[in-house]
């Protein structure tokens, strides 16, 4: 765990160094495209010149400069499977953002879906030394809470305090100066695996960046696809990527609950070409331009050609209805709304008062999959997209691009993490010193 | 929902079953990214785009220099340009006319100057001609001016000599204020300046002046004024006659003096010196002969008594 603090930490100096210093690129590594925008923060003076309050309400303090998407390769499942490829991928993002941008940038933030997340919900409390809770408190609480055993290998990738406990007044945001004797955290730890983040870092490297931050694109999509009060009322945003569907479920403006489901809108295009007998090419092009959820009588009327390159005269000139496709699509994507269910009722999603569903990210495109994902999640569906931020090219505004938006957002108002509380060093250091006093003095 | 619309697929290579599809990596190489981001540093984007074009600007410039003969050949060029725009006949000085000079004058600066014409107006040196000119003891101050039509005016304003004043060294023409202005070698060059002589008689020249002016009734008989011992004047006539004046009111007792030698003819006489520096008591002194012959008369008479 101490380690983990000293890095997270050292992540989070880099980053206000970059933030300082005006640029910071931030980075989706996703199944299907890695995106990437780069960011020049001003300072608050430029952004609000000659309005009463900034646009975005003080959100755009930062403005893209560049941004460019390229097709991901080398990456399954939102984890990078070939280190060659996929650092291939992220230079030419990088490069082109760059390229874009006219400016050479060191430091970047990347967020990404796999690493099989799982999330905790722990509990800490300690009694105040004095009468008032003391800031470094809240590092003693947060230091005292109890961990579970995350399992081999796991590292955690996010820990937000969610909510502080005096006594008897829950939900306080912010203890410090308050009389009172017991404090108690609420703390979310959300782990993946640890070969995750040190692949990212690994190639982050060999791409000649220093690795300033690193996010689940489940969480930040969250930030750009929800609304204000959707964070706090409670709603769970359903980040449909290619290779993986991300559960951020959000509370009292905190992340309260976070997985994922190991399918995606890859799964239905091998679907429809295992189906259909096509390229995944052809199928990914047929299921773009095609694609739907909800067949009508007219779909069995309208045809399209199988386009293929085999060679075999026939094979290529076949015809299937649009309700044959629906037919390959519409299971599949059941099957994961259904799986997302599961999550959420595990997690107890029913209990919140505000039961919103926001579909995003770029499988969420598919026509009709706000009325599918009604009748299996809930009816408080809607589709979600990112918002708008300075500078950001209208190419990159569709669901898809809520990840890396939602990170840009995240780099330039990040909320509180364990990591960002002084923790007192004794606390960290001292005990295997004191364990080994302790014994000294027992034993002579 | 979208429609459908029929679009074909474009596939790679479908133009002909020969033709070789190079399907190339779209990341770009190591090198190529690592050199991208070289070039998007501030630094080195300022060392390549103004430091090094500066640095061999600065070194080939020193190249071609650091050889004579190129610096010899640039100066060459330099002065071949100059050449060419000095000789333009708009800036050829092609005569020189001076102004408000004597006739001396004029040919002392012509002497001096005449040859350089037709000059161009590049070459010469206007502030050394007028310091030469103006270093000429007679010139007050003088002008140069150009002139379209190539014509160099020389516009002077001269001292007129007043006086000639014989020392030792010779003779030299004096303005009123008893500046030498021009040493000359004969008396007879200007006749008309009247002639003063002896140590510091330039100092006195309104003195001078009022005397030759109280002499005007002798005045073919004036031959000069000598300053005495720094103090007085003599007045000597022709034949070798001199009146000798006191120090103060003199010229009124030149008046007095003249009255009185015309009254009694003392000029015609064998006088030597008429002296005035009593005026109370005027003395002369006869020449040798005369004193001889009077001595002479005088014996006689006493003789003549005694007999």
């Amino acid at each position: 765990m101490n380690d983990l603090y000293q890095t997270q930490r050292a992540m989070r100096a880099m980053r206000k160094a970059a933030i300082q210093r005006g640029v910071i690129a931030v980075i989706d590594v996703g199944s299907s495209k890695v995106a990437c925008l780069i960011l020049r923060f001003d300072g608050p003076s430029n952004v609000s010149s000659g309005e009463v309050i900034g646009s975005m309400a003080g959100q755009s303090s930062f403005r893209v400069i560049g941004a460019s998407t390229t097709k991901s390769r080398g990456i399954r499942f939102g984890e990078i499977e070939s280190m060659a490829e996929t650092e291939r991928a992220i230079r030419t993002a990088l490069q082109a953002a760059q390229k874009m941008a006219l400016v050479r940038v060191d430091h970047v933030i990347a967020c990404f879906s796999g690493g099989a997340p799982r999330s905790y919900g722990v509990f800490g409390e300690i009694t105040t030394e004095n009468a008032v809770v003391a800031s470094h408190d809240i590092g003693r609480v947060l230091v005292a809470c109890d961990l579970p055993d995350f399992g081999e290998n796991r590292a955690v990738l996010h820990a937000h305090p969610i909510n502080f406990t005096l006594d008897d007044r829950s939900w306080m945001s912010d203890p410090r100066g308050h009389i009172g004797q017991k404090l108690s955290v609420d703390l979310h730890i959300m782990t993946v695996k640890e070969r995750t983040i040190l692949n990212l870092n690994h190639c982050m490297r060999r791409c000649d960046f220093e690795l300033a931050g690193v996010a689940s694109s489940a969480y930040v999509s969250a930030h750009s696809a929800l609304v204000e009060d959707e964070q706090e009322l409670g709603a769970a945003c359903i980040d449909m990527g290619g290779g993986s569907t991300g559960i951020s479920v959000f509370f009292k403006k905190h992340l309260i609950f976070a997985d994922s489901v190991r399918l995606g809108g890859d799964h239905v295009t091998s679907d429809i070409s295992m189906g259909l007998q096509i390229p995944t090419a052809a199928a990914e092009r047929i299921k773009t331009l095609y694609g739907g959820t909800m067949a009508t009588g007219m779909d069995d009327r309208e045809i399209i050609e199988t386009d293929g390159s085999s060679g075999d005269w026939e094979h290529d000139r076949r015809q299937v209805s649009r309700s044959e496709l629906i037919g390959i699509i519409r299971p599949r994507m059941e099957e994961i709304l259904e799986d997302v269910r599961d999550r959420l009722d595990v997690a107890g999603f029913d209990n919140l008062p505000g039961k919103q569903i926001v579909l995003t990210g770029g499988a969420s495109q598919i026509p009709g999959i706000d009325g599918l994902a009604a009748r299996i999640l809930g009816q408080h569906v809607r589709l979600g997209r990112p918002v708008r931020v300075q500078g950001l090219p209208q190419a990159a505004t569709s669901p898809a691009f809520s990840g890396v938006v939602g990170l840009a957002l995240n780099a330039a108002n990040p909320q509180d993490e364990w990591w960002d509380f002084e923790v007192p060093q004794s606390q960290l250091i001292g005990r295997p010193v004191r364990r080994a006093v302790r014994w000294f003095r027992d034993n002579w | 929902m979208q429609p459908v619309k029929y679009k074909p697929m474009e596939h790679a290579g479908s133009s002909g079953v020969d033709e070789m599809v190079l399907v190339t990596d779209p990341a770009p190489s190591v090198l190529s990214y690592r050199m991208q981001r070289l070039w998007l540093t501030p630094m080195f984007r300022a060392l390549v785009r103004v430091a090094l074009p500066a640095f061999a600007i600065a070194m080939l410039c020193w190249m071609f220099l650091s050889k004579v003969e190129n610096r010899d050949y640039l100066n060459g060029l330099v002065l071949e340009a100059h050449g060419v725009v000095q000789n333009q006949p708009v800036h050829q000085l092609q005569t020189l006319t001076i102004e408000g000079a004597s006739l001396l004058l004029k040919d002392e600066i012509r002497a001096q100057f005449g040859d350089l014409f037709p000059i161009s107006a590049f070459e010469l040196d206007f502030e050394s001609m007028r310091g030469w000119i103006e270093d000429i003891a007679s010139v007050e101050h003088a002008t140069l001016i150009t002139s379209v039509g190539g014509l160099l005016s020389v516009q002077i304003k001269e001292i007129k000599p007043e006086f000639m004043w014989r020392n030792v060294a010779g003779l030299h023409l004096v303005s009123s204020n008893g500046k030498l202005l021009r040493t000359v070698n004969q008396r007879s060059d200007f006749p008309h300046f009247p002639l003063i002589a002896g140590k510091g008689a330039t100092d006195h020249l309104d003195e001078a002046q009022a005397l030759i002016v109280t002499a005007a009734p002798i005045s073919e008989r004036l031959r000069g004024l000598v300053r005495i011992g720094e103090r007085r004047w003599d007045l000597v006539l022709s034949d070798g006659q001199t009146i000798a004046l006191p120090e103060d009111n003199a010229a009124q007792v030149l008046a007095q003096a003249i009255v009185m030698s015309v009254a009694q003819d003392l000029f015609e006489r064998d006088i030597l010196l008429i002296d005035f520096r009593n005026p109370r008591r005027p003395t002369l002194r006869l020449r040798p002969q005369a004193l001889a012959g009077l001595k002479q008369v005088k014996s006689m008479i006493s003789s003549e008594i005694a007999k």
